[in-house]
């Protein structure tokens, strides 16, 4: 029955084959995951800053506005 | 076979019983045929024979008797409806990794708006900071800005 090992061959291969296919679906998770961190570890550094900035930005307005109504 | 035995599994634990076909009415007056167990069990065959075909390289000549995508087979049938969904979107839909890639990706657009953002900010800072001096310089004022 020669067709026997070449059908259970087959099926091993094909195990491997489905094996592989989740670790490289794994991978890319786990390297998307990582992006991930990194981009939202950026995002919160950012918006901090951006926050900090719009404070600043804020204060001298008003003191551009106070010192317009000095000069008039 | 195995889609079928499992399908007869999921008729008694998740159905409640063998609900027989009937003919109900719709919320608009429709006639609407119910399957009832025969659905569940149609479902659960569909369910069972994909899983089969998934697990094994299908073939009906095949005369090996392999207990694992049986058993597949036997739990795809158990499952119905919901290991259909799940078999459907594992073929068609977008899985856990290309979902991940969209969120990452939504991500870096929102990192990359933030930073226009922020840059437009500070050149608003500059500016002000620059109009501001001259004001002072015109009205002879001193520097005690806080920021």
């Amino acid at each position: 029955m020669p067709g026997v090992s070449e059908r259970t061959a087959a099926m091993d291969i094909d195990e491997h084959v489905r094996l592989a296919q989740e670790l490289a679906r794994d991978l890319r998770n786990t390297q998307n995951v990582r992006r991930a961190f990194e981009i939202s570890q950026r995002l919160a550094r950012v918006s901090r800053e951006l926050e900090e900035a719009t404070r600043i930005t804020a204060e001298l307005a008003k003191q551009d506005r106070d010192l317009r109504t000095a000069g008039s | 076979m195995a889609g079928l035995i499992g399908g007869v599994a999921n008729v008694v634990v998740f159905g409640g019983g063998f609900r027989r076909p009937r003919t109900i009415e719709g919320q608009e007056g429709e006639t609407i045929y119910d399957p009832g167990f025969a659905g569940t069990m149609f479902v659960s065959g569909v369910a069972g024979f994909l899983a089969w075909s998934y697990s094994t390289n299908a073939s009906f000549s095949d005369q090996i008797v392999n207990v694992k995508p049986i058993a597949g087979a036997l739990v795809a049938g158990v499952a119905g409806s919901r290991a259909l969904a799940v078999l459907v979107a594992r073929q068609f839909g977008a899985g856990t990794t290309e979902q991940a890639e969209i969120a990452t990706e939504e991500l870096a657009t929102t990192l990359a708006n933030t930073r226009n953002e922020l840059n437009t900010v500070r050149e608003s800072e500059q500016s002000l900071r620059e109009e501001n001096q001259n004001l002072r310089d015109t009205l002879g004022t001193d520097d005690n800005s806080t920021v």
